[in-house]
């Protein structure tokens, strides 16, 4: 996952001997981050594969044999970064220690990364739901993979047998609403204030509003 | 094109011709926005599929965004109709039970307009609250009017109306705005799950209301 991390750079044009996949995967990056770092700037109306070309360093003829067109790359960048939430959501979740801890690490560890780059949570968010249905579809697709993270609720739910089906679902989607208002409203950096809110949230639905509330209050470790 | 609305009176306006160029213009906008998303709502679309002029719609509407709140006021509107033509109980009144009315009528609502209710629910609007989470929140605070209790902490009110719009959202994403009204008891669960709890929010979710 480091590799995602750091920016992609730039190979050294004209001949080398570098193998043909090395080349279209380091081409693929860098046009993926130069969307990404577009639309979270200038949202997805505002920009232009032009915008991306310029950004990337690569020629519209590169961009056209990676994407059929600019939806399809920023689906691409949208998958690609969820990849990478779900990473970090995920290294902390199946960690050690009390379960309820780690969901509380895990959104704080993601509002973190989401303040410290709100691009990204503008386009995880707010934009991949502006592209039209198709988007709309992706940002659904992208809360349930988030769903297995609460799982192991269900161990701790006293009433695990009463609760819908739809609970896992039902505490994402009240997760992610409280995010994409938070982040439509331009308060990204802020996020992590809100940590308690996204605990609580998160656990009310399985646990309960008092053990919600408890985990919700614990320390910052 | 809808055919015209048969003998019975309706109030739904789905039943009825558009009766303006006002109403076809909104609803060709919530019928484009569905299905491509606002940013395929250009005024030459909206004004193509509407059958009417650029001129017609300017004299209606500022812009595309004006036209989008007014889709929203609609639907908002419509919601409160609905949830005053419910006839309720004196158990009803009562919160948490009233906020049973209120969550009903907007299932109701969506589930019959699904086109404009994606426009409130899915459409990010510039700038304001979104037209979806402000709706969800005037049904709370009209539901808890009757509240006794001292209103629960923020955090708790908060994701009591995330949750509500999320389960909605998805629906609504997912095409099934119609299987919405059948989800009525997830609704009310999580809605009420923050303020009174989870054995609570269970047998006040499973009691069927007496309205249908």
């Amino acid at each position: 996952m480091n590799q995602e991390e750091a920016p992609a750079e730039r190979l050294p044009s004209g001949r080398h001997r570098l193998p043909r996949e090395v080349v279209l995967e380091s081409q693929r990056r860098r046009i993926i981050e130069a969307m990404i770092a577009s639309v979270g700037t200038n949202g997805y109306e505002g920009t232009s594969v032009a915008d991306v070309l310029e950004r990337a360093g690569v020629s519209r003829a590169t961009f056209y044999e990676h994407f059929s067109d600019k939806l399809d790359c920023f689906l691409a960048a949208h998958d690609s970064l969820v990849d990478s939430l779900l990473a970090g959501v995920g290294q902390v979740c199946s960690g050690a220690g009390d379960w309820t801890a780690r969901v509380r690490s895990a959104l704080a560890g993601l509002v973190e990364r989401f303040a410290a780059h709100p691009g990204e949570a503008r386009v995880a968010l707010v934009e991949v739901t502006a592209t039209g249905p198709d988007g709309r579809r992706r940002y659904r697709t992208a809360l349930q993979r988030f769903t297995p993270f609460l799982e192991e609720g269900y161990d701790h739910a006293e009433l695990r047998r009463e609760l819908s089906a739809l609970t896992l679902r039902m505490a994402v989607g009240s997760v992610a609403s409280i995010l994409f208002e938070e982040v439509a409203a331009g308060r990204a950096e802020s996020l992590p204030d809100r940590v308690g809110e996204l605990t609580f949230a998160a656990l009310a639905p399985l646990l309960g509003p008092e053990a919600a509330a408890r985990a919700a209050e614990q320390d910052r470790a | 094109m809808k055919g015209k609305a048969s003998g019975e009176p309706s109030s739904r306006r789905q039943n009825r011709e558009p009766s303006s160029q006002r109403e076809r213009i909104l609803e060709a906008l919530a019928s484009i926005c569905a299905e491509h998303g606002s940013g395929a709502a250009t005024i030459q679309a909206i004004v193509a599929r509407a059958g009417t002029s650029k001129r017609t719609f300017y004299r209606e509407f500022a812009g595309k965004e004006e036209a989008l709140e007014a889709i929203a006021d609609e639907f908002r509107d419509r919601v409160l109709e609905a949830l005053t033509e419910r006839p309720r109980s004196g158990e009803d009144r009562q919160w948490p039970d009233s906020l049973r009315l209120g969550v009903a009528a907007l299932l109701e609502t969506v589930a019959a307009e699904p086109e404009p209710a994606k426009v409130v629910f899915l459409e990010p609007s510039s700038g304001n609250r979104p037209a979806g989470e402000l709706l969800i929140a005037e049904i709370f605070e009209r539901s808890a009017e009757s509240a006794s209790e001292p209103p629960p902490s923020p955090a708790a009110a908060r994701a009591a109306r995330a949750g509500a719009q999320g389960l909605i959202v998805d629906q609504l994403i997912a095409d099934r705005a119609d299987t919405l009204p059948a989800l009525l008891p997830e609704l009310l669960y999580i809605s009420l799950v923050p303020y009174v709890g989870q054995r609570e929010a269970l047998r006040r979710s499973q009691v069927t209301g007496e309205s249908e």
